[in-house]
């Protein structure tokens, strides 16, 4: 069974606002200090499905995808470490965009490039622009079918089982293989790798795979555009709740957290 | 030969043979270690033991405890004359010491001896079954009795024997044995005389030099092999800085300690030494909080699991996981209370980071907190995940001087993480560069270049993550030119003093509350005479036992017009806050917090403030402060505040002419 996992290379989104510089011109947003991007939280945790899934399955080659404009070989490489069979990276500067219709081709033709796969394992969005569209093209593109916010994946007798997150509970879902799913935080995160297989990944490259050779479209024909960026204002404020006794004012705690629409009643959605 | 004298022969060889194979099985594990190559310098090495094992330094401390060891430890040396004399006579009729007073002066100090042996083995007995202090649960009680039976009937053995051949009235040493005499009396009163003296007296002979042989063969499985290890395993104690881990040779195959035959041959006579007296235990604040690690269980277990000898030459069963829980690896805060307190030297920290090395490096198996944090000094250079701060925020409006590379200063200042990252503990850094300013210091910080040193990877096991966070940092240091650091954070201070040397740091380094009780002592910074405050002050680990600044913050203090009142656990007995060891960034199960019960402590002062040096322990206390609050309905918190910012207090007061 050949598991690929789709990964993105993002800027750190635990990076403080004030590190941040919003290019208006260029519509990007940048670090302002040298701080090494990160793999995207969600792939993360596909990764780590995947590495699961060979616990089970011994014989299951993982291969790790990543387009992007740049990358850091360093950071990528982490996949190597902790149990990747293969990393491919493609590069190109029309990579670096908020569209994912050509991130989508990219994956889509490296996959096809590849041999196809059998399982396709994403995040359920990227942390940097939040879109969460990709692995639905994506399943466009391949013709496999999507199933989406796994916390829990599981592989047997050419079917994919997964646990779905709900607000209110799980649902239960399956496809016949090839298929492609996205997992979600409550799947948990990735493993940490030990040093060996750190100093060995080390020692790998990545395979490099050149834009050009994929033949993927270069854009959508009328690709969403950026109109501005802004670093969101995150304000405090304090108010005392004061009541004749604790019973008082913890009932004027919820009437002013009702109000605020931060609880809501019992039974209403 | 007559037959009384061949089958003492025979008792003795056969005692002998079997202790001799006792203790090869004991030495055999030993001499397969490795030696860790400290046999010099000699005379540091045995000052140790003179002051330690002759002058009992640290079992001293408990004085009951501790004269009952020195009664016992004296009358054993003195009393090594009388198994001499047994065994000498038991091998040969013709053998006595009588030619260097073996009848005079040794027999009267025999005498004496006995008698503070006696009372030692008394207030031993008293001890263990009514004082009965709670460092020995868990220890093994039965050895104990066993041992003190032993001496008991070896010791009167010997006086019984004395007393029967005085009473029969051919003891020329008489005069020089008064207790054996006494006894002789009430022996002659009791119609004890001639034929029946003298078989009693070869009775209470055999007695005494079984029960000496009985003693010779069982110490090998005894907690009483210390009597044989405890003044090599002191001679042999770490002499290089307390806060100096080794460091991971990271080409090795193996990483960390997850086979006990890994271990140092130092570190393996650690667990022959350990007497189970708990005083480890007793300090400990991971076991004081019902965690699973006990530093003496630790070692307990740790010798058993090395002695256990595999069934059917098998593999032994796992070390972690089976000898040792990974919980009990993970619950100690690194705060060297148990190291402090051992009277034989027993290094439990270095093999507990050991077993972290090879959980965090082999294993890839790190609690939750820990590994975010650990996993965020790799990505970002700092372990606080999620704060909304770059490392320079906090001198926004500041205008603090950053070091570029090839400019000079007099004092860097080293920010550290915490203090730069974190809201509250921002605060410290602020009063700290406020002070400087008054103080007319030259300094300046690295800013962005600043990345953390690596402590808390190192004593979470990560010395792969250590190692290059120390070769970045000493770059960027090497790089530019200042006299001395000073450090917000004595973990990083400990770090950079002592651990960097290996990476080509060589710094001058000092804690802020140094380098500020020093300004105070120049003049250069105003001090206040009347105390107007009461503050309990809580040492850091980082700062006090490892690296035994103790007066210098509370200098500060005092300078700050505040009346420093103390902990009943306070100085080298300090309490961990129970952020040391990556600790800061584990999950503590809410019963088991070890800063609730610091805070709780503090409180007992009735001290207005809790003061100290550490951000780690200002973030661990003001916590553990809010919960203990929360317990005492309608009580408020006692403020935790860093020294610099209690001073600073002072220092603004003075300038704007407000009278304290």
């Amino acid at each position: 069974m050949r598991v690929v996992v789709c990964l993105k290379q993002v800027i750190d989104p635990l990076t403080p606002a004030t590190s941040l510089v919003l290019d208006q011109k260029a519509k990007k947003i940048r670090v302002g200090t040298p701080a090494p991007p990160v793999i995207n939280g969600f792939d993360e945790q596909g990764l780590e499905a995947a590495l699961r899934l060979r616990e089970a399955d011994k014989e299951a080659e993982i291969v790790c995808v990543s387009v992007g404009e740049h990358f850091n070989n360093d950071v990528m490489k982490r996949s190597l470490a902790v149990g990747a069979d293969q990393l491919i990276l493609v590069q190109d500067a029309s990579l670096d965009t908020f569209d994912p219709y050509p991130i989508a081709s990219a994956l889509a033709a490296v996959i096809r490039q590849i041999g196809g796969a059998d399982l396709v394992l994403c995040g359920r969005q990227g942390s940097d622009w939040d879109n969460a569209l990709t692995p639905y093209i994506l399943s466009d593109m391949l013709g496999m079918p999507l199933l989406t916010l796994a916390k829990r994946v599981g592989v047997a007798d050419g079917k994919v089982e997964i646990e779905r997150v709900l607000s209110d509970g799980t649902m239960t879902m399956a496809a016949t293989l090839p298929a492609i799913v996205t997992v979600t935080s409550e799947l948990g995160t990735l493993r940490m790798p030990t040093v060996a297989a750190r100093l060995t990944a080390a020692r790998k490259q990545p395979r490099q795979i050149a834009f050009a050779e994929l033949g993927a479209a270069a854009a959508s024909t009328h690709p969403p555009q950026v109109v501005g960026l802004a670093v969101p204002v995150a304000g405090r404020n304090c108010t005392f709740i004061e009541g004749a006794d604790g019973a008082a004012a913890g009932a004027r705690l919820a009437e002013t957290l009702l109000h605020a629409g931060t609880i809501r009643l019992g039974g209403e959605r | 030969m007559s037959v009384e004298l061949a089958l003492r022969l025979l008792v003795i060889a056969a005692a002998f043979a079997w202790a001799g194979f006792r203790f090869a099985r004991l030495a055999r594990p030993l001499m397969a270690t490795a030696s860790e190559a400290r046999l010099t310098p000699v005379a540091p090495r045995a000052w140790g033991v003179v002051i330690n094992i002759l002058g009992h330094r640290r079992l001293l401390r408990k004085p009951y405890a501790g004269f009952l060891h020195l009664f016992m430890f004296f009358g054993f040396l003195f009393l090594l004359t009388a198994v001499i004399q047994i065994l000498g006579a038991g091998v040969s009729p013709i053998f006595d010491l009588d030619w260097i007073g073996g009848s005079t002066w040794i027999a009267f100090g025999q005498n004496l001896f006995a008698l503070l042996l006696l009372i030692g083995v008394a207030m031993a007995a008293w001890q263990r079954l009514v004082l009965a202090p709670p460092r020995f649960v868990g220890s093994n009680q039965t050895d104990a009795a066993i041992i003190l039976g032993l001496i008991a009937t070896i010791v009167i053995g010997m006086l019984l024997q004395n007393a029967c051949r005085i009473a029969t009235g051919g003891d020329a040493s008489a005069a020089w044995r008064p207790l054996s005499s006494l006894i002789a009396r009430g022996l002659a009163a009791a119609g004890m005389s001639g034929a029946s003296a003298a078989a009693a007296a070869t009775a209470f002979a055999w007695i005494h030099m079984l029960a000496i042989l009985v003693f010779l063969v069982y110490i090998p499985s005894s907690k009483h092999l210390h009597v044989v290890v405890g003044i090599p395993n002191v001679y042999l104690r770490d002499l290089t800085p307390a806060g100096r881990l080794a460091t991971s040779d990271l080409e090795q195959p193996r990483l960390g300690l997850s086979d006990i035959a890994q271990l140092g041959r130092k570190q393996t006579l650690d667990l022959y030494a350990c007497t189970e007296c708990g005083r480890c235990q007793e300090l400990c604040p991971a076991y004081a909080s019902g965690k699973p690690l006990s530093p003496k269980k630790l070692i307990m277990n740790l010798r058993d699991h090395l002695l256990a000898a595999p069934a059917g030459g098998g593999a032994r069963a796992p070390l972690i996981g089976g000898a040792i829980e990974e919980e009990t690896v993970w619950s100690c805060t690194t705060c060297r209370a148990c190291m402090e307190a051992c009277p034989l030297f027993i290094e439990h920290v270095p093999k507990i980071v050991d077993m972290r090395r090879h959980l965090a490096m082999e294993a890839a198996s790190v609690p939750e907190g820990i590994s975010g944090a650990v996993l965020s000094i790799e990505q970002r250079g700092h372990p606080w995940a999620g704060t909304r701060f770059s490392r320079t925020d906090w001198r926004h409006d500041l205008d603090v001087r950053v070091l570029a590379p090839g400019e000079k200063t007099d004092v860097l200042l080293w920010v550290g993480c915490t203090a730069a990252l974190d809201a509250r503990a921002q605060k410290i850094a602020r009063a700290l560069v406020n002070l400087l300013r008054t103080a007319n210091v030259d300094f300046a910080i690295l800013g962005e270049d600043e990345k953390c040193t690596g402590d808390v990877a190192r004593r979470t096991g990560n010395d792969f993550l250590f190692q290059m966070q120390a070769a970045a940092n000493v770059e960027t240091l090497n790089a530019r030119s200042f006299a001395r650091i000073a450090t917000v954070c004595p973990h990083c201070m400990n770090t950079l003093k002592n651990e960097y040397g290996d990476f080509g740091g060589a710094y001058d380094v000092v804690h802020h509350s140094q380098l500020l009780a020093e300004l105070i002592e120049h003049g250069r910074l105003p001090s206040v005479a009347d105390a107007a405050s009461e503050v309990t002050f809580h040492d850091p680990c980082y700062l006090g036992r490892y690296n035994s600044e103790f007066d210098a913050p509370r200098a500060v203090l005092e300078a700050s017009g505040a009346h420093v009142v103390e902990m009943e656990r306070s100085r080298e007995r300090s309490f961990c806050c129970g952020g040391g060891g990556g600790r800061v960034f584990a999950v503590e199960p809410p019963d088991q917090r070890v800063n609730a019960r610091r805070a709780a402590q503090a409180r007992e002062t009735g001290a207005a403030t809790i003061a100290t040096a550490c951000p780690f322990c200002l973030l661990m206390l003001e916590d553990g402060c809010k919960s203990v609050a929360g317990l005492a309905a309608g009580a408020r918190t006692q403020p935790v505040r860093d020294i610099a910012e209690i001073l600073e207090e002072i220092v603004i007061r003075r300038s704007t002419g407000v009278s304290a």
